[in-house]
């Protein structure tokens, strides 16, 4: 018997609404990256049961490819934020205000 | 050969070679710009030999498939219009350099930019893909905006900007014209495509075409500019350093009513008739406005950069003529207008280097001290005012010859200007070498070797325009005898339709037999006059 | 010889390459290569004239084509050369009078070191002036004829470190421009009525074939071109002042030729002029007023240039005046004599000049005749000439003109006409007395000029002599009368008003009294001439001042156009440009409320960029 597909909607939407409550409450940037990648791969269970559900690749496909996105993200990510931390020796999102208009 | 492919990218070629050589020197630099702009122009001519003066049709037509789903595609190709565009564009682009071979702050940067400006130049007189045409005549932006702002003089950043938005601000409405398009050519033909060809079949309701039309006239008209959109101009031209004001004058001027002879004519003929009148008439303002506020100025180069609002409506003018005189009138002047006020913006270069000054209060009698700038500036002034025999004359001619045809009015204002011209060159070159010397002026240096060889060859070129312009208008009166049938023969008499689209999709724009029969037959002389007769009947009263 | 005539032009073109490039290297030998090439101009075009002469009269035509120049639509222009006698006639006097002035130039600007590019520009002008006589259609005259007042303004403002001669210069250049001007839009006229602009169709039978109208308004426009060009009301105010110029410049381009232009002009286009029916009466109108303004204004001139330039002024008005009676061989006779005499008055003057350092004052002149013996006899020559004294030139030239007057029925015209004739022999003898004759009036050492500047001098004063007689001497109307018959027709009186006699005796008796009364007063030392002005200081002022017209176009044209102009530039900084920049202000103005939500915090635009997908989520699924 298969797992219907709501079970893994399900997951997926609660990872991604804990990545989301992450992302806007948090304020140290690292934990905010991670907030990140967890949507992210709460959309790539989806895509990859959607996939299961039709039948075909082409969700698989596309998880592949966010996967690949998301560590180049990570790479240039990463070291934005290690530079921010050097220059002024906080991670927090706040400080790093010099675009307000 | 892919002429055309070859000529557009040849000088992008140079760029990573001046971005990427190590420890280039700035003389090595110049050298190597040199070299690419004059290949290039090698190339152009190379284009213009491969050019077939009979057809009056797209020549030396490259398509490239890019992105099929969407139509877009990498489409250029020339006509006789545009071919002398392309020639005079790789032709003033070394005088251009040769005129800023003197700078020395950030060369390899300015050598590139100048090579990328030479391709996005040439890339948008080649353009027949809408798309494509508007990427590169946005891109003309990028490289000029940079010229002006980092190597211009005074209120050089107030200029850029000002040149930036203005022109930013017409070319938006050209976008929304362009995708509107794309969306009619999808409904129409079931495949968009932004080619021009295809886009010229389409069947457009009165009020779209007219609503379109005016959104690309706007674009267009910033550029040209016609009055009142011209106060960008002013500020550029002064503030530009030399070879900015050249290229600025001479070539990116010309993109504003090539775009029209392009975009507006071919895509919407009925609207271009509409409107005729009133832009013939904002076009005769611009002659006599320009002319008069170009009298008063003190500084030599806003003058002569007035002096442009003037010619350019001569430009205008012949064009929405309609006659065959008129648009090949307006067709040459775009080339001679460019030679002129390339080699005038050349002569106060010169004197710039010289005096370090622009107002002509603060030069005197310096036809004794250079007179060999002093001929220079006069060759040109004379050109500009339109002294048969040399090249300006021609269009000047025909522009009026074709603007009395279809108004009296106009071509008696349009007179005006050749008066006025007279009056503010002659007295700008009165003012700055007429009279005694100053002192602190008398030991300046006459024209060197360099100078001479960008001073030479552009009055070599005017002269042989206005002695033999054969060669030049050989090729363009096919074209422009195309445009004008089809200007004035296309029919849109349907009621608009919902979405602007009419019912019948083919639209029946041969023109009846009789027209061209009597065209053809009509050479000269007796047989002559009764085709003449008909090419200056009154507009809209077609056979 | 036909196939050789584009050397006419050729030959002075080449001499002005030359000399513009290499008149430095060429130094004093610039002249001479120059005068050369003019001189061998002149015997291409004598050798034509054989050849032209050879063939019967109305065979005399002859067009050499060389390209063509202008092409688009139905508009097709072609540079074509013209030989027929009517061109063959201007051909001789511009290369004849062209190469003796050539000569004496060359001694004239000795010493002035741009003499390379003083060669270059003159024979530039022969060329121009060439090209606008032998012109076969209107556009290539109009090229001649646009750059004859090219070279004019160079060689006016040959010394141009003057900033008066550089004024001068631009004057003269701005006001002709404004009768180009109109006569361009002639030339188009005739494009859209005709559809050709060649002499052949355009001034052939169906010049007749145009409506009264159109015929009218090319005409005038035409006239309007010839007046600027020649200097008649009321665009003549460049001319006086065009004598800042160096003397053989005066002499070739603002007395010989190229002022004489319109009368070509006006000659040339007749059947249009004929195909209206008030143009020539304008011509007729606007050449006696001009005669006769320019004659009086000649009297009061102290400058001696200048009297000479409004006698030029004046003598084109009788030129004009003929042609406006349709009598074209009247006024191309009196434009051949007027070109020896008026050459030669002017060169004279030169030599005067010369002698004198640079002095062109009449009243520090004086009692010279002892110490300039020969230039004395060149300008008594020329004056007498000019005067109408019979048998020199201008008697002939101007007694036709004048007499055809009578003969025509035209009474009023025939009186004022002879009161300007006598007025002419006044304003001429005066300075030749106030010059020559009476008393030393300066301290200055005048000495003669050397042979060649006096040996072209005595071949233009053999023609001011003889070219009346031998070109104009009645049997059967005059020699040149008979050439220029296929082109310019036969002009026959009406056989009105007293005979020819009486007539020729009245007209010896003007010039004779005029030359008297000028003795009388300026010769004679009877008269106090020279307090005249404070005696008499309004009547003085109008005739030096020409009647005031210049003053007049000061005051309604340029004030007014500057202050016009000033007004337009504030408008286009304040109004047009204003516009622009405060729309540019307003944008940033208003961008200032953009801030409030750029804070710069990444959490805010997360929470705003969350609700955003939550509505849009919302928006859709209210939808489907």
């Amino acid at each position: 018997m298969r797992t219907p597909i709501s079970y893994f909607l399900i997951v997926s939407g609660m990872l991604f609404a804990i990545g989301t409550v992450g992302v806007l409450v948090r304020k140290n940037a690292l934990v905010i990256f991670m907030a990140v990648e967890l949507q992210l791969n709460a959309v790539n269970l989806s895509l990859v049961a959607f996939s299961r559900m039709h039948n075909n690749l082409n969700g698989q496909v596309m998880a592949f490819f966010s996967m690949v996105v998301a560590a180049a993200e990570v790479v240039v990510g990463l070291a934005i934020i290690v530079t921010i931390y050097r220059r002024r020796q906080s991670a927090s999102v706040d400080d790093a205000n010099v675009l307000r208009g | 050969m892919p002429w055309l492919t070859v000529l557009i990218f040849l000088p992008l070629l140079g760029v990573p070679v001046l971005a990427l050589w190590p420890r280039m020197s700035d003389a090595v630099a110049r050298w190597v710009t040199l070299v690419v702009m004059v290949a290039t122009f090698i190339v152009a001519l190379g284009a213009l030999g491969a050019f077939d003066p009979q057809v009056a049709g797209y020549q030396l037509v490259e398509r490239v498939e890019w992105v099929s789903s969407a139509g877009l595609a990498y489409l250029v190709g020339v006509d006789g219009f545009s071919i002398w565009l392309v020639v005079l564009t790789a032709f003033l682009f070394p005088v251009g350099l040769l005129a800023a071979w003197t700078t020395t702050h950030r060369v390899r940067l300015f050598m590139a930019l100048s090579l990328l400006l030479e391709t996005v130049v040439l890339g948008s007189f080649c353009a027949l893909d809408l798309l494509l045409f508007f990427v590169f005549f946005e891109a003309l932006l990028v490289p000029m905006f940079l010229i002006i702002g980092v190597w211009g003089s005074g209120r050089r950043v107030y200029a850029s900007v000002k040149f930036f938005l203005y022109t930013m601000f017409g070319s938006a409405f050209i976008l929304a014209a362009t995708v509107y398009l794309w969306f009619q050519t999808s409904a129409q033909f079931g495949q968009g495509s932004f080619d021009l060809r295809q886009m010229e079949q389409l069947s457009l309701g009165v009020t779209a075409q007219r609503w379109l039309f005016v959104a690309f006239f706007v674009g267009f008209a910033v550029k040209v500019p016609i009055f009142p959109l011209h106060t960008w101009l002013p500020d550029a031209h002064t503030e530009a350093p030399t070879h900015g004001s050249i290229v600025l004058a001479a070539l990116l001027l010309k993109a504003g009513p090539y775009g029209i002879l392009r975009f507006n004519l071919d895509l919407f003929p009925e609207a271009s008739r509409y409107f005729a009148d009133a832009i013939a008439v904002l076009a005769v303002i611009g002659i006599v406005y320009g002319a008069i506020v170009a009298m008063m100025q003190t500084d030599v180069k806003r003058l002569v950069a007035y002096s442009s609002v003037s010619h350019m409506g001569f430009v205008i003018l012949g064009i929405f003529t309609f006659t065959t005189e008129g648009m090949s009138g307006a067709a040459i002047q775009m080339v001679n207008h460019g030679l002129a006020t390339g080699l005038l913006f050349f002569a106060i270069g010169m004197l710039y280097e010289r005096t370090h000054t622009r107002e002509m209060d603060e030069m005197s009698g310096l036809g004794q001290v250079t007179p060999w700038i002093a001929g220079t500036f006069l060759v040109a002034s004379l050109s500009s005012i339109g002294l048969p025999g040399l090249n300006n004359f021609v269009g000047e001619f025909l522009v009026i010859l074709g603007a009395f045809g279809a108004d009296r009015w106009f071509g008696a204002f349009a007179v005006s200007g050749v008066v006025l011209a007279a009056i503010y060159l002659l007295w700008a070159y009165q003012r700055t070498f007429h009279g005694p010397a100053r002192e602190g002026q008398r030991g300046l240096a006459d024209m060197v070797p360099r100078e001479f060889a960008a001073v030479v060859p552009v009055v070599a070129a005017m002269i042989f325009i206005g002695v033999y312009p054969k060669v030049v208008l050989d090729r363009i009166n096919p074209t422009s005898d195309g445009v004008v049938r089809w200007v004035e023969t296309v029919e849109v008499d349907q009621p608009d339709l919902p979405g602007g689209l009419r019912a019948d999709v083919q639209p029946d724009y041969a023109p009846p037999e009789g027209v061209i029969a009597a065209e053809r037959a009509g050479v000269r002389g007796a047989q002559g006059a009764s085709a003449n007769a008909r090419a200056f009947a009154p507009r809209g009263e077609g056979p | 010889m036909f196939d050789l005539a584009w050397l006419i032009p050729a030959l002075p073109l080449a001499g002005a390459v030359l000399n513009l490039f290499a008149g430095r290297r060429l130094g004093s030998r610039a002249g001479w290569v120059a005068s050369a090439l003019v001189a061998a101009s002149f015997a291409v075009a004598v050798a034509v004239l054989i050849d032209l002469v050879a063939l019967p009269g109305e065979e005399r035509r002859h067009a050499v084509r060389l390209f063509e120049w202008i092409a688009a639509g139905a508009f097709r222009v072609e540079a074509t050369i013209l030989l027929d006698p009517l061109s063959m006639t201007m051909t001789l006097v511009v290369t004849g009078v062209g190469a003796l002035i050539h000569v004496y130039a060359v001694g004239y600007l000795e010493n002035d070191p741009r003499v390379g590019l003083f060669f270059s520009y003159f024979n530039l002008f022969v060329f121009f002036m060439l090209m606008l006589v032998l012109a076969d259609n209107y556009l290539v005259l109009y090229l001649g004829w646009e750059g004859v007042g090219l070279c004019s303004y160079l060689l006016i403002g040959f010394w141009h470190d003057r900033p008066v001669a550089a004024s001068a210069a631009k004057k003269a250049f701005v006001t002709t421009r404004i009768g180009d001007a109109a006569m361009m839009l002639g030339l188009v006229l005739i494009f859209v009525h005709l559809g050709t602009l060649d002499f052949e169709t355009v001034l052939g039978p169906e010049a007749g074939a145009l409506s009264n109208g159109a015929a009218t308004a090319i005409a005038l426009l035409l006239l309007a071109g010839a007046v600027g060009k020649s200097a008649q009301l009321p665009l003549h105010v460049w001319l006086p002042d065009a004598m800042e110029g160096p003397t053989p410049v005066s002499a070739l381009i603002h007395a010989a030729t190229m002022v004489t232009a319109g009368v070509y002009l006006i000659v040339r286009s007749h059947p249009l002029f004929e195909a209206s029916d008030i143009a020539l009466t304008v011509v007729l109108v606007v050449g006696l007023l001009s005669a006769i303004y320019a004659a009086l204004a000649s009297i009061g001139q102290f400058d001696v240039k200048r009297a000479l330039a409004y006698s030029t002024m004046s003598q084109i008005g009788f030129m004009f005046f003929a042609a406006g009676m349709g009598f074209y061989a009247g006024a191309m006779l009196l434009l051949v004599a007027h070109a020896f005499y008026k050459a030669l008055l002017f060169l004279t003057s030169g030599n005067v000049m010369h002698g004198l350092h640079d002095e062109t004052d009449l009243r520090a002149m004086g009692g010279l005749r002892s110490e300039m013996p020969v230039s004395t006899a060149w300008f008594g020559i020329g004056a007498l000439a000019l005067a109408g004294v019979p048998p020199l030139a201008g008697f002939f030239a101007k007694d036709h003109i004048v007499n055809f007057a009578s003969q025509s029925g035209r009474a009023t015209a025939w009186v004022l006409a002879s009161i300007a004739a006598f007025i002419s022999a006044v304003y001429i003898s005066r300075p030749l007395f106030l010059v020559f004759f009476g008393r030393r009036r300066t301290e200055a050492r005048a000495h003669e000029a050397p042979w060649r500047m006096h040996a072209p001098l005595a071949v233009l004063a053999a023609g001011a002599v003889t070219s009346g007689l031998v070109l104009g001497l009645q049997a059967e109307g005059g020699l040149l009368e008979r050439f220029l018959e296929p082109v310019t027709g036969a002009a026959h009186g009406t056989g009105t008003g007293p005979s020819e006699a009486v007539l020729i005796a009245v007209s010896i008796v003007i010039a004779v009294a005029g030359v008297a009364v000028a003795w009388w007063i300026w010769g004679s030392e009877r008269v106090d001439w020279q307090s005249f002005p404070e005696r008499q200081p309004e009547l003085a002022g109008w005739l030096s001042n020409a009647f005031y017209l210049n003053a007049l176009y000061s005051w309604l044209v340029r004030a007014p156009g500057l202050g016009f102009g000033r007004g337009l530039r504030v408008v286009d900084d304040r109004v047009v440009d204003g516009a622009a920049n405060e729309l540019g202000v307003a944008v940033t103005r208003s961008s200032r409320l953009a801030p409030i939500l750029q804070s710069g915090l990444v959490r805010s635009y997360a929470l705003a960029f969350l609700l955003g997908a939550v509505v849009l989520l919302l928006f859709m699924g209210l939808r489907f």
